[in-house]
């Protein structure tokens, strides 16, 4: 599904992904774990098209199609998602306004009809009821005014909506309580089927303990530096990073 | 350098002003030059009384001694007063129709093209279960029409054209015309007190609320010509209007003069809203013609507990200087203004408020948004007065701009004028371009660059518009994305 | 607009007296008459000037002034550990002084009048990569005590690249007297300078001051100007970030009392990429005083990555005060993040009730809270020693103001 080969990426003329290799396959759960700074955030905003991003060498197909070639809104019409993790805010563009236009965009780039409205709103909240948002949100600013959590779970609604084929959630699991942390993890857990996959880009083991993954990467110094299963993520726990950053 | 700011710029195409037709149609039109027989010849044709002729006549004399301002912050050609046309109407109008059926027929599929409903059966028969809207049409120099009026006259309001107004309601006209915008109170509200045409004349008494909304449609068909309306509305103690105006105009090479003057009054209790959506013809993509829009609209609270409240959707015009204000006389009087500017291409605004505060407890909202796109120039220009004795006064501002390219121009020039310590007077600006964060969320999730960007500019103008009346509201952001179509999609 | 303002012919002929007595034979006479003659023919600005909306001179157009007859030398207290140059009626007492010699370019409008009398001022030039190990400060004191006096100063400062200076300049006096001081600063690539003005001006004076500076290339200028004087006070910021990387952050009191007026105008121009400009200013206005901020950020064509901020406050003590605020944006360039606010009123209630349920009394608390509320750029003065000489003046001039608004409402 996600193939990557030898990914050097810069933000200016910084080189923070230096030889970058992945392959993820239909159905698979991938957990990219690694210290701060050493590229995870980079490499989901790479695949998902943010502009400032530079690759220098090395591809990323999806699908077979060259991901980097296309726009972001193109990727996500692929049915690539990111799960940002700074969810932005746009004042007076409503959650639901932002999710009908990307809906209809996927159907449309589909060429199948736009959803009725009617099955829009009833699909919507059925969601929203899932990760425990009140349907009265979706009618404010996309995050406007929305707390960590709000904004996290909003992330997971949007996925679970939208429901793509790879869904790369960079550091969802960040700032939430253990409350909101499952309700999250049940988000994800619910989109997994043999068709779809999902990378998730953490710092910490925690999100691990309710989304049993399939392999386990160690990003350091802008490359997979340790790649093994579930138990990998808790040896990660015990014994930290300096080892690994060490071998890099 | 971002690419999008680049894409965008690359994306600008040629607009389309669907409102550029011109109506074929046989007039009859003064020579161009202003002078006192100008006026006298204006008088007379319609019938005016005396008093009315002496205070234009004044306004002339006056208005020869002034000079034009030149504080906005808009450069255009100086204006020859000598070479318009003062007074155009359609020669079918000559003796006024009785009903709609004699009409000329060219003239009402004008406003069938226009989308403007003359007809009060085709709105009432609208498909959607809106309030109706009564309507007057001003055609050039001349009112064409006013809907609905007998249903309005059973409920005791008054709507008709301000010629009209001034044979039959003669008193009502004598007592208020003038005393919000005095004749001298500037260069082109002078010129408009001399040779004012039609505009709409609106009465609501004692504690009536109007059922209907109330609207004006004014158009600018005759080359050469200028069009000076002058609409007065009065609100008694307790009563309540809304009403709309919108205007177009035919897409010609030549700069055409717009000069109106609008005067509120609400007494006691009384309550306006006003809202305008502008859709002049702005001139095409190298900034030939279009109308130079010069307006005075002034609203005085005079009673206490009134409340005044402008909201405008400004797309068209070349230039645009226009200060929609409010004088709060009343204690606990309110005023509101609410404005979506947009510019593109070589458009050129300088538009804002002014609201003094007179009265005890007054308050008032001020809420901007700009849009500059192409090589356009924009400018939000307020005033805030508290006076000594406005105790209690609370003024709220908050003036955003959105730039969309690298080569217009966005201006923010508030004054703030307090004298009374117990007022609080809060002002807050930003000027930006759209966020790329915000552009980049809305495209990861697959919606277009000019999708997104025309997603995140109405969501910028949202405070604005959920304050326009429902069927002007959908406008206004159809309007939006016209007026962007090329800069933001 | 021509002003309608032209100087009176008497008073026209009292001022050329005074140009043949004090500055004709000056250097660069012909320049500084030309001067002057602009300034004859424009006057003195009033209302109807947009520069000069709420700060009227017109009534200076009928005014005589003679030159100051320099007397005794009045009590001074230079800054503990700072250089000091002392001008006193325009002459140098005591330090470094320009010579006439080099004369800036001419300025117009009412600053002209600088141009034609200013015989002298500090002129401070400070090497490539010099660190200038204290503070210099500049006193100019003027007396008006007889008759009304006018006195002028022309101070030039320069900085070379990657020099660093802090330059103090206070400025007051007694009597009725117009003084004028023009600053030119010039900061070079990667200079920083903190340039401190306080002005004291005397009840029945006038001062104007206009401070040009150009900022260069990752340069940085730092000011602060704290305002506590009695008369009319006007000081003009023409702050130009000339190069990449530019910054200028200015941070401005006024305190106005009695019959002051104090008029603050700023205008910063951005002229290359990645400028960034802040301003602040609190002001609190006592009894008739009038309080004017108006700045304008302007930002060029070219200039992208510009990043502006303008925060504005008034505190209005009296209800015979009136508070002028004017923040402007002119930007031509899309890539920007601009922001103002401004905000006039009066103490917060709430705040007041806040210390008054915790047992502080009421003026206490006025204090306190009218104190809080000029601790944002107080407390931002870098020299320790100054800082604690400007608390003092500035709970001093506080002080008094709410005594004055105490019995005010009581009387009411």
């Amino acid at each position: 599904m996600l193939e990557i080969n030898n990914l050097h990426a810069c933000i200016g003329t910084k080189e923070i992904l230096k030889g970058l290799d992945l392959t993820v396959n239909p159905g698979e759960v991938h957990a990219i774990m690694g210290p701060n700074g050493a590229g995870k955030s980079t490499l989901a905003n790479v695949l998902s098209g943010r502009p400032g991003y530079i690759v220098t060498a090395g591809s990323a197909t999806f699908n077979g199609e060259d991901l980097l070639a296309l726009a972001a809104e193109e990727r996500a019409c692929r049915g690539l998602f990111l799960g940002f993790q700074y969810p932005v805010e746009i004042p007076g563009v409503s959650n639901l306004t932002l999710l009908k236009a990307a809906i209809n965009a996927r159907r449309h780039h589909r060429g199948e009809p736009e959803m009725s409205p009617v099955d829009l709103l009833a699909w919507v909240r059925e969601h929203a009821r899932r990760v425990e948002i009140d349907p009265k949100m979706l009618s404010r600013g996309v995050n406007e005014g929305f707390s960590g959590g709000e904004k996290k779970r909003n992330e997971i609604l949007q996925m679970l909506v939208l429901e793509p084929t790879l869904a790369i959630l960079d550091e969802t699991d960040s700032g939430l309580d253990i409350d909101a942390l499952k309700v999250v993890a049940h988000g994800i857990n619910t989109l997994r089927s043999p068709e779809r996959s999902t990378v998730l880009v953490t710092h910490y083991q925690r999100l691990l303990d309710y989304v049993k993954p399939d392999f386990v990467h160690v990003l350091a110094a802008g490359r997979i530096v340790k790649s093994g299963g579930p138990e990998l993520a808790l040896e990660l726990e015990e014994r930290g990073y300096g080892w690994l950053e060490q071998a890099a | 350098m971002s690419a999008n700011a680049k894409e965008i710029q690359e994306l600008v195409r040629a607009r389309e002003y669907d409102a550029g037709f011109v109506t074929k149609i046989e007039t009859e039109t003064v020579p161009p030059g202003l002078c006192e027989d100008t006026i006298r010849f204006i008088s007379k044709t319609r019938g005016e009384p005396e008093w009315l002729l002496a205070f234009r006549l004044k306004a002339y004399a006056r208005w020869l001694k002034m000079e034009r301002p030149d504080w906005a912050h808009v450069h255009y050609p100086a204006v020859d007063f000598q070479a318009i046309s003062y007074y155009s109407r359609p020669k079918s109008m000559k003796n006024a129709p009785k009903s709609l059926d004699e009409v000329d027929p060219e003239l009402l599929e004008t406003y069938k093209k226009l989308g403007v409903p003359l007809h009060e059966q085709e709105a009432l028969a609208g498909v959607q279960k809106e309030p109706t809207v009564a309507v007057d049409v001003v055609f050039d120099s001349v009112s064409l029409v006013t809907t609905f009026r007998k249903k309005l006259a059973d409920a005791g309001v008054i709507f008709c054209s301000i010629s009209e107004a001034v044979k039959a309601h003669p008193e009502l006209v004598q007592k208020y015309l003038g005393t919000v915008v005095p004749f001298a109170d500037n260069f082109y509200a002078a010129l408009n007190s001399a040779v004012f045409t039609d505009g709409s004349f609106v009465f609501i008494p004692k504690g009536v609320r109007c059922p209907m909304e109330l609207s004006s449609y004014f158009r600018i068909n005759e080359r050469n010509t200028g069009q000076f309306e002058r609409t007065l509305i009065i609100v008694e103690e307790g009563g309540h209007v809304s009403y709309l105006e919108g205007c177009t105009a035919p897409k010609r090479d030549e700069n055409q003069l717009h000069a109106a003057v609008v005067e509120l009054i609400a007494l006691d209790d009384a309550e306006i809203k006003y809202s305008t959506v502008q859709n002049w013809y702005p001139g095409n993509a190298k900034g030939e013609g279009g109308i130079f829009n010069f307006v005075t609209k002034r609203g005085d609270c005079r009673g206490a507990r009134s409340k005044i409240s402008w909201t405008q959707v400004e797309t068209g015009s070349a230039i645009t200087w226009k200060y929609p204000s409010c004088i709060l006389r009343g204690d606990d009087s309110v005023g509101e203004f609410y404005s979506v500017a947009v510019t593109h291409h070589f458009q050129q605004a300088d538009t804002g408020t002014k609201m003094i505060h007179i009265g005890k407890n007054t308050r008032s909202t001020i809420v901007s948004k700009g849009i500059a796109a192409g090589e356009s120039d924009q400018s939000y220009r307020g005033l805030v007065r508290v006076l000594a004795g406005a105790e209690g006064a609370r003024n709220h501002t908050r003036c955003d701009s959105l730039l969309i390219g690298n080569r217009c121009g966005a201006h923010t020039f508030p004054y703030n004028e307090v004298r009374n310590h117990t007022a609080q007077v809060e002002h807050e600006a930003t000027t930006s371009k759209i966020s790329e964060d915000q552009l980049f969320y809305a495209r990861s999730r697959g919606i277009s660059e000019e999708d997104a960007t025309s997603m995140i500019v109405n969501g910028f103008c949202k405070d604005v518009f959920k304050e326009l009346p429902m069927e002007f509201a959908v406008e206004a952001q159809k309007l939006l994305s016209v007026t962007l179509e090329g800069a933001v999609g | 607009m021509r002003s309608r303002n032209v100087i009176a012919a008497e008073a026209a002929q009292s001022w050329h007296a005074l140009f043949d007595q004090i500055a004709a034979s000056l250097p660069s006479a012909a320049v500084r008459r030309t001067a002057l003659d602009g300034f004859l023919a424009t006057g003195f600005p009033t209302k109807r000037i947009e520069a000069w909306k709420y700060t009227d001179l017109s009534v200076l157009a009928e005014a005589h002034f003679a030159a100051p007859q320099t007397t005794a030398h009045p009590a001074l207290h230079p800054l503990q550990g700072a250089t000091p140059v002392v001008f006193v009626d325009g002459v140098c007492a005591q330090g470094a002084e320009l010579t006439g010699s080099e004369l800036p370019q001419p300025l117009d409008g009412v600053y002209a009048l600088n141009t034609a009398f200013a015989a002298t001022g500090l002129k401070l030039e400070v090497g490539r990569g010099v660190t200038l190990p204290q503070p210099v400060h500049v006193i100019a004191c003027r007396s008006g005590a007889r008759t009304a006096t006018t006195s002028h100063l022309c101070h030039h400062i320069q900085l070379a690249d990657n020099a660093r200076a802090d330059v103090i300049l206070e400025s007051m006096g007694d009597g009725e007297y117009l003084g004028t001081d023009t600053v030119h600063i010039q900061l070079g690539s990667g200079a920083q300078l903190r340039f401190f003005h306080i002005q004291a001006s005397a009840a029945a004076a006038t001062e104007l001051a206009n401070t040009q500076v150009e900022v260069g290339r990752d340069a940085h200028f730092e000011a602060y100007s704290v305002d506590v004087g009695l008369g009319l006070a006007r000081h003009d910021f023409n702050i130009a970030l000339c190069a990449t990387g530019a910054d200028a952050d200015l941070k401005a009191l006024s305190i106005t009392d009695a019959r002051a007026h104090t008029d603050t105008r700023v205008r910063i121009q951005h002229r290359a990429p990645h400028g960034r400009s802040r301003i602040l200013f609190r002001g609190i206005a006592a009894d008739h005083s009038r309080l004017v901020f108006d700045g304008l950020v302007r930002v060029d064509e070219g200039a992208v990555k510009t990043d502006s901020d303008q925060r504005l406050a008034t505190l209005l003590l009296s209800s015979h005060a009136e508070a002028n605020m004017k923040p402007e944006l002119e930007i031509y360039n899309d890539d920007v993040r601009c922001d103002h606010g401004t905000a006039t009123g009066q103490l917060d209630p709430l705040a007041l009730f806040y210390l008054r349920s915790r047992g502080v009394d009421e003026s206490a608390a006025r204090e306190l809270l009218t104190l809080a509320f000029v601790t944002r750029v107080l407390e931002a003065v870098p020299l320790p020693a100054l800082r604690d000489v400007l608390r003092e003046r500035v709970a001093t001039s506080l002080r008094t103001a709410l005594a004055r608004a105490v019995s005010t409402r009581q009387a009411a």
